[in-house]
Formats: C-alpha cells, sequence, structure tokens
C-alpha cells in the first residue's frame, strides 16, 4: 500500500542576479518543496530578503484589519487579477478607502446619538406641566418630528456605505492576496543558502516533475540556473504526498491532525475508510438520524467551501451512511421501533429488527469486542510489516508476532469453552510461546502490557456503551413526549413537539460529536499505538 | 437472604456507574483544562487536545458495562 507520490531531492544552483526571476518561476509552479537552510558557516549562509518586506507586511496588516471590520462573508471569493491591475498607488488607496469608511461610520455613529438623546426627550412625556417656556417646548416638539427624517438619512448613508464597501473589499481580497504572495517572495532568500555571488536551493519536488522544470529553468537562464538531482537515503524526512482515489481524500484530514506518517511506514488511509465510518454507523445506528446527518452535510458542502470543511463533511457524509445502515439493522428511526410501528416481522426471513439495542446489548457487546480483536489484529499486523520493513524479521517476529499469537491464543482458548476439539492444546501452546517470545522481544515489562492489551480490547465496548447511551436519550425524549405530554391534549400538542423537535435535535448534535470523537479515539488510541509511529513532513510547495 | 443479595447486587451496579462517572469526569476535568491552556498558546492542538480530553471516558464505559451485566446477566439467575 505505498499510495504516496515519489519525490526527488533537487538541488538549485544559480547566479545571484538571476534570483528574482527563479523565485518568481518556482513560485508560480507551484511544485518544489523548500528546505530551510539552517547551518550557516564563513562561505554559505542565510540569503536576504529582497526589497522593503517591512512596508508591504505593514499595508497587508492594515487590509487585513479592514477586511476584518467588514466581515460580510466574502471570505471565500477567489481573487483574480492580473499584476498590472494593482496600482502602484496601492497604499493612498487603502488609507482612502479607510478614511471613507471611517467617516462613514463616525456620520452614523452622530446620528445614532442624536436619535438615543431624542428617544430620551420624548420618553419624559409632555413638557408643559414642569414650567419650561413655550419657545423651548416647541423647538422640542420641532427635533422630535424630525427623526423619522433622521432615520432615513441615516439608512441611507447605511446603504451607501455597504454598497462602498462591497465595492472596495473585492479590490482589497485582491491586493491581500498580491501581497501575501510578494511578501512570500520576497521573504524566500531567507531559506537559501546563499555564498557571495551565487544562491543555491535544496529541496523536494514530486519524480515526474522534474524534466518539466529543468526544461523551464534551461530555456529561460540557459544554465546560468541549474537544478539536478541528488542522492538521498531513505531515512530522510521525505515530504509526504498522498495520491488516494477521491472517495479516500477525505479521510486523510484524519491523519493530518494526528501526524503524517514517515516515508517507509504504511499508509494507514485506508484502513480508516473502512473502519471509522464503520464504527460511527455501529455507535450512533439511526435511520433518522442518519438521514438529518447526510442531507445536513450535503447542505453545509454547498455553504462552506474549504478544504477543511469539505473533509470533515466528506467523512459525515460515510458515515451517516453508515449510520442509516445499522439503523436498519436495529430498526429505529428516531428511537422509534421502526419496524414495530409499521407492523413488519421479517424481510427475507429475518426477523426484524435484527437486533434490539435495549434488549440484545449482550449480542452487541459480543460484536463489539469482536470487532476490537479484529481491529487491534490488523493494527498489530501492520506493525509487523513496518518493523519487518524498516528494522528485520526476527525483531518483527519478537515485537509483533508475538502479540498476534497472544491474541490468537486467546481466541483459541475461547472457543475451547464452546467446542470440543484440539482447540485448548492449540491456544495454550500459542500462548507460552507468545509469552517466551514477548520476553525475549520486550523484557519482563513486556507482561505488563498484556494488561494495556486487555484494556485496549475492552475500550471497544464503547460501540455498544455510546449507541446505548444515545438510544436511551431517544427513547427517553419519545415517551414523555407520547406518554406523558401528548395526552393532555390542547396547547400541550404543540408543546410535545417542541420538545420532541428540541430534544432530538440535542440527540443529533450530541450524537454527530460523540461518535466522531470515539470513533477517533479508538483510532488514535487503540488502533495507531500498535504501529504507527508518524513525525512525516506534509508535502508543501513553495507558492500555495 | 436472598433478598439482602438482590439489594447488594443491584446497589452495586448503581454504584459502579456512579463512581465511575465521577471519575471520567474528574479525570477529564484536570486535562481539559490543561488543553484549554495548550489550546490558547498553540491553536493547532485544538484536535489532540479534544481527543485527549475524551480518554478518561473508557472509565465510564467500564463502569457502565459492569453495570449491565451485573444488572442483566447476573440478577437473573439470582430471582
Amino acid at each position: 500500500m505505498n499510495s504516496n507520490v515519489r519525490m526527488t531531492k533537487i538541488v538549485l544552483v544559480g547566479t545571484k542576479d538571476n534570483m528574482k526571476e527563479t523565485i518568481d518561476i518556482l513560485h508560480s509552479l507551484k511544485i518544489i518543496h523548500i528546505i530551510d537552510f539552517k547551518e550557516h558557516d564563513e562561505t554559505f549562509e542565510v540569503g536576504k530578503s529582497l526589497g522593503e518586506v517591512a512596508i508591504f507586511s505593514e499595508l497587508l496588516i492594515s487590509i487585513r484589519s479592514l477586511l476584518h471590520k467588514f466581515d460580510n462573508g466574502l471570505g471565500n471569493i477567489k481573487a483574480t487579477y492580473t499584476k498590472s491591475e494593482v496600482s502602484r498607488n496601492l497604499e493612498k488607496e487603502v488609507f482612502e478607502t479607510e478614511n471613507i469608511i471611517k467617516g462613514y461610520s463616525e456620520k452614523i455613529g452622530k446620528i445614532d446619538s442624536v436619535l438615543k438623546e431624542i428617544e430620551n426627550i420624548e420618553s419624559i412625556g409632555e413638557l408643559k406641566g414642569i414650567g419650561i417656556e413655550k419657545k423651548i417646548i416647541s423647538s422640542v416638539n420641532n427635533l422630535i418630528s424630525s427623526k423619522s427624517q433622521l432615520e432615513a438619512y441615516r439608512t441611507e448613508l447605511k446603504d451607501q456605505m455597504d454598497a462602498i464597501i462591497e465595492q472596495e473589499s473585492i479590490h482589497l481580497l485582491q491586493y491581500e492576496d498580491f501581497l501575501s504572495n510578494e511578501i512570500e517572495k520576497m521573504e524566500a532568500p531567507l531559506r537559501f543558502t546563499t555564498t557571495k555571488n551565487t544562491f543555491l536551493i535544496e529541496g523536494w519536488i514530486p519524480e515526474n516533475k522534474y524534466q518539466d522544470i529543468k526544461s523551464i529553468l534551461k530555456k529561460k537562464f540557459n544554465n546560468r540556473v541549474t537544478i539536478d538531482k541528488v542522492k538521498f537515503s531513505h531515512n530522510e524526512d521525505v515530504p509526504i504526498e498522498f495520491k488516494h482515489p477521491i472517495p479516500i481524500k477525505p479521510f486523510e484530514l484524519l491523519l493530518e491532525l494526528f501526524e503524517y506518517p514517515k516515508t517507509k511506514e504504511i499508509d494507514p488511509t485506508f484502513a480508516i475508510f473502512i473502519t471509522f465510518p464503520l464504527f460511527y454507523g455501529i455507535m450512533l445506528g439511526d435511520i433518522g438520524y442518519g438521514l438529518t446527518i447526510f442531507f445536513t452535510s450535503l447542505f453545509m458542502k454547498t455553504k462552506f467551501k474549504t478544504e477543511g470543511w469539505g473533509m470533515i463533511l466528506g467523512i459525515l457524509e460515510y458515515s451517516s451512511l453508515y449510520t442509516i445502515i445499522f439503523g436498519i439493522i436495529y430498526g429505529e428511526f428516531f428511537g422509534f421501533g421502526i419496524f414495530h410501528f409499521l407492523g413488519i416481522d421479517k424481510i427475507f426471513g429475518l426477523q426484524m429488527p435484527v437486533l434490539n439495542r435495549i434488549t440484545d446489548f449482550m449480542p452487541i457487546m459480543i460484536l463489539s469486542m469482536a470487532i476490537g480483536i479484529f481491529h487491534i489484529l490488523l493494527g498489530l499486523s501492520f506493525g509487523f510489516i513496518n518493523h519487518y520493513r524498516n528494522h528485520n524479521l526476527k525483531k518483527a517476529i519478537l515485537e509483533k508476532g508475538s502479540w498476534i499469537m497472544l491474541i490468537f491464543s486467546i481466541i483459541f482458548l475461547t472457543i475451547n469453552i464452546y467446542m470440543s476439539g484440539p482447540f485448548f492444546y492449540i491456544g495454550i501452546s500459542l500462548f507460552l510461546t507468545s509469552i517466551i517470545l514477548l520476553i525475549i522481544g520486550e523484557g519482563f515489562i513486556g507482561l505488563i502490557h498484556i494488561f494495556s492489551l486487555m484494556s485496549n480490547i475492552l475500550s471497544y465496548l464503547r460501540l455498544m456503551a455510546i449507541g446505548l447511551s444515545s438510544v436511551g436519550i431517544a427513547i427517553v425524549i419519545n415517551s414523555i413526549v407520547t406518554k406523558v405530554i401528548f395526552p393532555k391534549g390542547g396547547v400541550f400538542i404543540l408543546l410535545g413537539y417542541i420538545v420532541l423537535i428540541g430534544g432530538h435535535m440535542g440527540n443529533i448534535l450530541l450524537g454527530i460529536i460523540a461518535s466522531f470523537l470515539h470513533a477517533l479515539r479508538l483510532h488514535y488510541v487503540e488502533f495507531f499505538t500498535k504501529f504507527y509511529e508518524g513525525g512525516g513532513v506534509k508535502y508543501k510547495p513553495f507558492g500555495t | 437472604m436472598e433478598q439482602l443479595i438482590i439489594a447488594i447486587v443491584v446497589l452495586s451496579s448503581v454504584i459502579s456507574v456512579i463512581a465511575t462517572g465521577f471519575a471520567a469526569a474528574w479525570a477529564e476535568k484536570h486535562i481539559g483544562s490543561a488543553a484549554v491552556g495548550a489550546i490558547t498558546e498553540k491553536e493547532e492542538l485544538f484536535s489532540k487536545g479534544l481527543v485527549l480530553t475524551v480518554i478518561p471516558e473508557t472509565i465510564v464505559i467500564f463502569g457502565l458495562t459492569v453495570s449491565l451485566v451485573l444488572l442483566f446477566v447476573v440478577l437473573p439467575q439470582l430471582l
């Protein structure tokens, strides 16, 4: 399962007078992952940034603060512009915009305070009675009558301001994008190695892009800037770029939240793709909840278009499909027994529902443990392969094989209770062998880990327990509404619906979070600890 | 005597949920406050903090399992 893009290490050398152009080209190509230069000495030193970064940064900050003030959900507009469009008087324009907006909001603020004063006077009520001169009273009354006029003026100003904001924010977004790119380019030399007249970039690029970049550089600079492959050992931190098929892509997020895999490690994304939604479904398992989550995440996908949201919602979509499947198995629709309600007893000769989560919790408990054992075995076999690849067969057998044998011996000993046959002897001999291997491999300390293995397997009981609590809440909501509130009739029917909708919404929210976190935890704590080292570097090309 | 044993079994199942619930909450309280402290320093730690915070929930799951076994496996044998 090596699903990573093959990387190759390169060194790019050129004369300093070509540096700026080279940076421009690399920035637009977006393929080179630069290794920051650190150890400088007398001849090699870190490059200096090009031009006045400070001015640009300051401008960028004021643009960002302006954009922040606008805060009107324009975040996703892709800034498209050509370089010439960005005017040279950028600074002036930004400050002008800032001043115009400031002027408007000051005016509006003044009107607001006047309006407030008028309201205060109004609230005093009739002025005649308290001995104020007639002249003053009439002028105050004039003031009060001009209130609607003032309000109209205020909305007019506000509309004008909003129009300017809308018009300007697109410009500002363009400038923001432009400036941050420029600053990145200007600061790029800080990551290079330089001597007096030359510069040198060390980095990684995907192997299949090497010829392209080489020919581009050759055409442009004609050997004054050259690129070459360098030998590298696989112990180096080769940046990782996955190339998973689209359905599996969202689950990369779960690796990103943890740590990226090292180069030679097994990439567990595909395993997570299978098990994560499965666990989620077993825990939540309700047709109604599944449908709700499915359509909500489909809807949210049209609203939130960033990559991170897309990944989370993608995971939720898969998980909700499994939730629906397990909802059918459990026969639950918002906590109601749907098959009982519809009067369906059997489908294809199967008693429906296949499992009832409240009464058949023992089978589900055993199923959870079985899934746990399988999952941990999978993790251990990954660990076996990792050890075999990185070290040797002996280490793999001693450190991972022994655990696998131990689990199998427990399985055989359990079968022995229910069936006759040679299972007992197989189990015992496996058990003893695994203990000996463990002691050789990890010393007597290894024996203590047997308990942690047990707690790991027992931890999978949460697949049953979380589900039980979620269905418990759903049933409580339903029975409160149908047995206590509805029979009272009248207004209580309405109240009942409010309780029903509110309660189930709360339970869905809890269910999404709890199931997600616990499925995640089962992967991070129980599964990954068996094989995963992590600490890999993500491929992050210059210019993105 | 029989009734006393049944009462003890029921009481044990209650205690196992209550005690483990408290234990999990107590542990989570400490981890949670530490996690929030870490997140204010470094925002990227949010996901790790969240996962670490739910780790002690295993305790209460064990408690729940024990109480369910007591109620639905041990108790029927006594009745």
